[in-house]
């Protein structure tokens, strides 16, 4: 009879992890910003693309974490309730924070080349709209499409830590290097290439677009576009601006003197008032009243510019994402904003 | 019958004319001058004695323009036609003033009557000075010198003078802008504006004359009228004057027209803190109305170029000089290119110098 009851007891332990994993949740509403409707459609669709790009797709929303930094609480509640996939952890969370109106990306693993600070602004950017509406189901909505684009196409080509330790990555995710940029010569361009060897950008006749150009100054590092190496070129007269501006100018000049000369020829005017027979204090009010009648309000939208991290994002580059140790010992990505 | 005036020296019994720079009656031939009211003594001294001289008011059957009148000339015996309004003008044979009484008298007689006190030198000299600091009048046009053809006259004016009590109404607008953020807010808050009160004006003047542009009048405005006295036919010798021929009652219109914009405008500076002020309404009624007939002193030259009359006229009393001029298309399309190319040269150069020390 005990031998039965432990091996039931042995078969629940070894079932429960399956059926517990198989039970990991996706959307955590906490701020209860979704109906039961919308947060049943999105869980599916987190779900789905969870399996398909074998990375945890996460949302997570709180209302008030009491002042605790952002940072820390996406990433602690990634590491410690277990999300990401395989030995890297692969996966990203979006967590939303209402009381300070906060949105922030956390990567790991995969997720860390997936979403580089270049594409987590876009995506921001993108999202804010429509968490300014209200519309939160759009924003996690994109959020998802956004995912599955990324993560089909990481593009990051490097990891960058708090110490400056600097990691690059070949086009397969492989590491390559692993350097420090205090160990770099400042004020020299260098670049990434394709298979995550540093070199310096000058020794290279065409820089191609696809590698991630960078300087370190101050001991920062920062993403550069590429520039033709070899001495600057002369710059040539500009002929054709010198000679439309002086154009611009003196039809300007001659077109405002030459309509007030011929002002000059009229002087016949009939007088539209007797302001001058106003017979000095004889003006007297006795009713003055101002009714107000009703208001008008309209308003436009404020266009958001786009910011820039120095170099350019989607397309060829590559760039790359900074990344820090968190409590729980695994090196997160991440990057956010207010709506 | 109409009676012709001349005023007679006492000195040489030459012919006296209203000199402007003295305000006195002046002697053509002795140059002496006389007071006014001593002049009108003397003439009317003179003119009892005249009594039984008749001067011939006469209906010519060559003559059928009612408008036009008949007048022998006391000197020299020729006969003068000319327009029924006209009060003072000269012989044109003999250059004697003539004056027609019955047109300055009962009725028709001004009540008032500014006197010149700018002289025709000063005329000419204006519109010399009016006419060469132009740059776009055609060069033969500045050459021809008719301008001693220029006229002192005698504008007939009815005067104004009201008390008004009005009820203006006005819309107006504030706006005021503010962002949050996301959006950026415009509230446009409309009110209704009302004022009620007085306001006076004294002597506003309307032209009476069909003969004489009443733009050109309001051009030369204004009048001092403090400096107006009683009328006396003295001041007309040696100028030419016109009786109104357009009444009161029509001429009040336009005089209602500027005190209404006047009263609008003076009632809307008391608003303030508005973007936008328009009159809605406005009710204007004249109480304690006055009408004054008044001659006052115009310097007159007309001139034709290209088929179109050009008219001048000069203030008599302040000097002021206005009168559009004709435009020479060729002078003004040369000031255009030269200017352009001027200005060109110049932008290109210093283009150029900002260029050079830039490198």
């Amino acid at each position: 009879m005990k031998k039965i009851l432990a091996l039931a007891v042995l078969l629940l332990l070894i079932i429960t992890p399956f059926s517990i994993r198989a039970e990991k949740v996706y959307v955590i509403d906490n701020a209860g910003l979704l109906s039961s409707q919308e947060a049943a459609d999105l869980e599916e669709k987190l779900e789905r693309i969870s399996e398909e790009l074998q990375a945890d797709i996460v949302v997570l929303t709180e209302n008030d974490i009491d002042g605790q930094d952002v940072v820390a609480y996406a990433d602690d509640f990634f590491d410690y309730n277990g999300y990401g996939q395989g030995e890297h952890y692969d996966g990203v969370l979006l967590f939303l924070e209402m009381e300070t109106r906060t949105w922030y990306i956390s990567t790991s693993g995969s997720g860390i080349r997936a979403f580089t600070d270049d594409r987590i602004q876009d995506a921001g950017d993108e999202m804010v709209p429509y968490l300014s509406d209200g519309d939160y189901y759009g924003a996690f909505d994109r959020y998802a499409d956004l995912a599955v684009e990324y993560f089909r196409e990481p593009i990051g080509d490097y990891m960058l830590y708090d110490n400056g330790d600097l990691v690059t990555f070949d086009d397969d995710g492989n590491i390559v290097t692993q350097v420090n940029i205090r160990d770099l010569d400042e004020n020299v361009m260098y670049a990434i290439t394709d298979e995550g060897k540093i070199v310096e950008a000058s020794s290279l006749e065409d820089p191609p677009e696809s590698y991630t150009y960078f300087m370190v100054e101050d001991g920062y590092m920062y993403e550069v576009r590429p520039e033709k190496p070899g001495p600057e070129p002369e710059r040539s007269f500009p002929f054709l601006e010198t000679g439309v501006s002086s154009g611009v100018t003196g039809l300007l000049a001659s077109l405002v003197y030459v309509s007030r000369e011929r002002r000059k020829l009229r002087s016949v005017n009939a007088k539209y008032q007797a302001s001058e027979y106003y017979r000095k204090g004889s003006m007297d009010l006795t009713e003055s009243r101002d009714i107000f009648l009703y208001r008008n309000v309209s308003r436009t939208r404020i266009q958001r510019s786009t910011s820039s991290s120095g170099g350019h994002s989607s397309g060829g580059g590559g760039g790359g994402s900074h990344v820090h140790i968190s409590s729980s010992g695994h090196t997160h990505g991440g990057g956010g904003g207010h709506f | 019958m109409s009676e012709l005036l001349e005023y007679k020296c006492p000195n040489c019994g030459g012919v006296l004319h209203f000199d402007a720079q003295s305000q006195k009656l002046k002697c053509l031939s002795c140059s002496t001058e006389f007071d006014v009211e001593a002049a009108e003594e003397y003439n009317n001294a003179q003119a009892v004695n005249q009594d039984d001289l008749s001067w011939l008011y006469e209906s010519d059957s060559t003559y059928k323009d009612q408008n036009l009148a008949v007048y022998v000339c006391q000197s020299c015996g020729g006969e003068v036609v000319q327009d029924k309004t006209t009060a003072a003008s000269s012989c044109p044979f003999c250059g004697n003033a003539i004056i027609v009484t019955s047109e300055v008298s009962g009725e028709l007689r001004p009540d008032l009557v500014i006197p010149f006190k700018v002289t025709k030198e000063d005329a000419k000299n204006a519109y010399r000075k009016h006419v060469q600091a132009q740059k776009l009048v055609p060069a033969i046009f500045k050459r021809r010198d008719h301008i001693d053809e220029i006229k002192g006259v005698y504008v007939p004016f009815w005067l104004f003078s009201s008390d008004v009590a009005a009820d203006v109404r006005y819309r107006a607008q504030r706006t005021r802008s503010y962002s949050d953020g996301n959006y950026r807010y415009v509230e446009t808050s409309h009110f209704l504006l009302k004022r009620r009160g007085r306001i006076a004006f004294d002597d506003v003047p309307v032209e009476g004359s069909t003969k004489i542009s009443p733009v050109l009048m309001e051009s030369i405005e204004p009048f001092d009228v403090s400096e107006g006295v009683d009328f006396e036919t003295a001041y007309l010798s040696g100028y030419l004057a016109n009786r109104y021929d357009i009444g009161k009652e029509e001429s009040i219109g336009r005089a209602n027209e500027r005190i209404k914009n006047s009263t609008e405008s003076a009632f809307r500076d008391t608003t303030a803190g508005y973007g936008m002020v328009t009159t809605v309404s406005s009710h204007l009624t004249n109480t304690d109305g006055k009408a004054r007939y008044a001659l006052l002193p115009v310097w007159l030259l007309s001139t034709v170029w290209g088929g179109k009359t050009y008219q001048f006229a000069m203030n008599g009393q302040t000097g002021k000089f206005v009168g559009d001029l004709p435009e020479d298309k060729m002078l003004t399309l040369w000031l255009f290119l030269r200017t352009f190319v001027i200005v060109f040269l110049i932008m290109a150069i210093v283009l150029v110098v900002i260029f050079m020390t830039a490198r």
